[in-house]
């Protein structure tokens, strides 16, 4: 096909074309462990930029399918061990492939290429991104950095390819409090927990029924009597079991914080326990302090700093606690007058709460 | 908001960025496909390293770029081009860089390479046609007007009628529009590289004159690209404009992945009430979230148009229906400048078209019926 004519025919057509501008991007996701373990990185390269770059599409018939993403396998670990390093002051970092997956983004199919990164230290961390860009200027990198909580991003061009990340200015301290509320935020076991917890916190139970609380202060009292009772017990257990002095078998842990979240709800329904709600909340708290543990060593303790951080999770936790507390308190409170509150709203989310414990129980349990 | 709901929202959001990535997919069946290329990529091989650069190859990386709406290509050809001596004034090299440019936005560099071109080729009807076509978009009439007067009366008859057809469809002058294209069609042989163009600029006459054969003509332009972008997107538009929003929907269903057509999608499934629309407006939205945090601006009109429709923000589309009435004046900025000033009640942000209308001796205000 001769392509002059047809180029002349693209001056016209392109110039009343609302175009596509679609760039080449990449993303490129680093984990730095608190640990001081190796870095997790995952580099996602558009199909169709490797399919411009390297003999993708085997059968021209313009499909990628995931066994011709693998027969490129080792050119393309090539191609970004020629593009890409990572380096600290005291020296390069050592890249190890870990693996090959998919991803797919709103503009298309990606190459996830998994690796993982041994750094000489701990210092600020230099990522040097060269790829695509000898063959197409305008293409970008989205580079993430993830520590924790903490997250950077910045974006790598034909005219700024090196990219440095401090990763020193965080504290273990902040660093841990962030997790630990941000564990109690999406921890939908605990949650619910407190929730059960919380429900019945301005009302009061005599002969069996439940009734408005006199005044805020004694809910107030009540409540902070079940959260600090909670908040020790889970301390407790916390710190033995991040400190590795006791670990229990992760799944009996977690049926056993089903367990406490369906006993905890159906107690509001048929109340036995109406007295000392706070020792309950102690018992109980042992048990989650444990779940917390899980967690937390999933994150690594640094091994400079395990006192603060293990310090900074727990406050964090309680903090996540008290804005749960703090969020629905005054709720509760301001409903407590309602007689539809306490005869039907109350235990019909006690019971949904306990619908949700029992199936949580059963599936740790079974699994 | 009450303070707590803050306090906790002010907690949570960080953490979004964790959600924010899809998930990482290992397929279990070999034959699984995990991208379709757009139509043309197959002969775009890779090139080795080192390897002497080609004007078929940069050629074909435009060609498939203006077909696909994918921009990667015309980046990668404008690397090539960058490669290739620049005193090499070749007309097809000069082609060639025009449509790089012309792709880039870069009208005025676009112009220059053009003015070269006819400067050493007087009688380059294409070079010239293409010179008028910039000049339309960038609402400068009376020079478009002047190369088109050149076309018809010497330089290329043909040309000129598209040349015509292209200025009286600016104008809003449908009958004569279509004449001129009807002629051309009827002159031109079959084989003819520009056919697909002047389809497609014959069924947008249609489309805006609400004649019965737009279908039929965009029929015919899909017959001979049906992957082309421009084309889908034309003929996208006009089903919505006539409320054949499922239509539009079906159409783009097999479409390659670009953010023009995504829009389009967006925006029908909004009209029809689709039950994913509110997925494709949330995918769109992150398709520019993307593009701004890359540093890069997405098409002006259609961030815009992307503002009125699916977020329903005027004034914001307002400003950058302004933006980019200051760059582009083509029919659709015209009238997106239109609705996003009636939409944000400021009449007063009409003045520079109206003024723009005067100094050009035109009247698309008053054709419209959307005078504020």
């Amino acid at each position: 096909m001769k392509l002059g004519p047809v180029l002349a025919c693209l001056l016209l057509a392109f110039a009343t074309n609302s175009a596509a501008h679609t760039l080449s991007v990449s993303h490129l996701d680093i984990v730095v462990p608190a640990n001081g373990a190796d870095l997790q990185i995952e580099l996602d390269l558009a199909l169709r930029d490797v399919a411009l770059t390297l003999p993708l599409d085997a059968n021209h018939d313009e499909q990628i399918t995931w066994a011709e993403l693998l027969a490129v396998r080792e050119p393309l670990q090539s191609l970004v061990s020629s593009g890409l390093a990572l380096s600290t002051a005291a020296g390069p970092c050592v890249l190890a492939t870990q693996g090959l997956a998919t991803r797919r983004y709103d503009d298309g199919g990606y190459a996830t290429l998994k690796l993982s990164a041994h750094c000489p230290s701990s210092g600020a961390l230099r990522v040097d991104y060269h790829l695509l860009f000898d063959n197409d200027p305008q293409h970008r990198a989205l580079i993430t950095v993830r520590r924790g909580t903490q997250v950077v991003t910045a974006i790598a061009r034909a005219d700024a390819t090196r990219i440095e990340v401090p990763m020193t200015g965080g504290s273990p301290f902040l660093d841990f409090l962030r997790e630990g509320i941000h564990h109690i935020l999406i921890g939908y076991d605990h949650l619910a927990f407190l929730i059960s917890l919380l429900l019945p916190a301005a009302l009061l139970l005599r002969q069996k029924h439940w009734q408005p609380s006199p005044d805020f202060r004694s809910s107030l009292v009540h409540v902070l009597g079940i959260v600090t009772a909670f908040t020790l017990a889970h301390s407790i257990t916390l710190s033995l079991a991040a400190l590795g002095w006791v670990t229990p078998a992760s799944r009996w842990v977690e049926a056993s914080i089903a367990a406490s979240v369906l006993l905890a709800a159906l107690n509001n329904i048929w109340p036995l326990i109406s007295k000392r709600v706070w020792m309950v909340a102690f018992g109980f708290g042992l048990i989650h302090g444990f779940g917390f543990a899980g967690a937390l060593l999933e994150l690594g303790l640094p091994t400079g700093a395990r006192l603060a951080a293990l310090v900074g999770f727990n406050v964090g936790v309680e903090i996540g606690q008290l804005t749960v507390v703090a969020a629905l308190l005054p709720i509760l409170f301001a409903m407590r007058h309602k007689r539809w509150y306490w005869r039907w709203a109350m235990p019909a989310l006690s019971l949904l709460i306990a619908g949700l414990a029992a199936y949580w129980l059963f599936k740790r349990v079974a699994g | 908001m009450p303070r707590w709901l803050l306090i906790a929202a002010l907690l949570v959001l960080p953490l979004r960025a964790f959600a924010e990535r899809p998930p990482a997919v290992v397929p279990a069946n070999p034959a699984t496909v995990i991208e379709k290329l757009p139509r043309g990529y197959a002969a775009l091989t890779p090139s080795a390293p080192g390897q002497p650069v080609s004007l078929a190859e940069v050629q074909q990386l435009l060609a498939t770029a203006s077909r696909s709406g994918d921009a990667r290509l015309a980046a990668r050809a404008e690397a090539l081009l960058s490669r290739l001596p620049g005193k090499d004034q070749g007309s097809e090299l000069l082609r060639a860089r025009a449509f790089s440019a012309q792709h880039r936005h870069d009208f005025n560099g676009a112009l220059k390479l053009l003015d070269t071109l006819i400067d050493s080729q007087p009688r380059d009807g294409d070079a010239r046609l293409s010179r008028a076509q910039i000049h339309l978009v960038q609402g400068r009439l009376d020079l478009a007007r002047a190369d088109c007067a050149a076309l018809a009366f010497g330089v290329d008859a043909g040309r000129g009628l598209l040349c015509v057809a292209a200025l009286s469809l600016r104008n809003g002058d449908l009958p004569t529009a279509a004449t001129m294209t009807d002629r051309w069609l009827l002159q031109a042989p079959p084989s003819d590289q520009s056919r697909r163009y002047v389809l497609v600029t014959r069924a947008e006459i249609a489309s805006r004159a609400g004649a019965a054969d737009t279908d039929t003509w965009f029929a015919q332009a899909l017959a001979l690209a049906p992957d082309d972008v421009r084309t889908l997107a034309a003929y996208s538009r006009h089903l919505r404009s006539v409320g054949r929003n499922a239509d539009a929907l079906a159409l783009l269903a097999t479409a390659a992945n670009s953010d023009g057509l995504q829009l389009e999608r967006a925006l029908a499934a909004h009209a029809g009430e689709a039950p994913d629309a509110s997925a494709l407006a949330q995918e769109q939205a992150r398709r520019y979230a993307l593009a701004h945090a890359l540093g890069s601006q997405p098409e002006m009109r259609d961030e815009a148009e992307f503002l009125l429709t699916l977020r329903g923000d005027a004034d914001a589309a307002l400003i950058l229906a302004l933006e980019n009435f200051e760059q582009q004046r083509d029919f659709e900025d015209v009238n997106l400048l239109r609705r996003a000033a009636l939409a944000a009640r400021r009449p007063s942000a009409l003045l520079p078209l109206r003024a723009w209308e005067k100094s050009q001796q035109i009247r698309i205000l008053a054709r419209a019926g959307g005078s504020p």
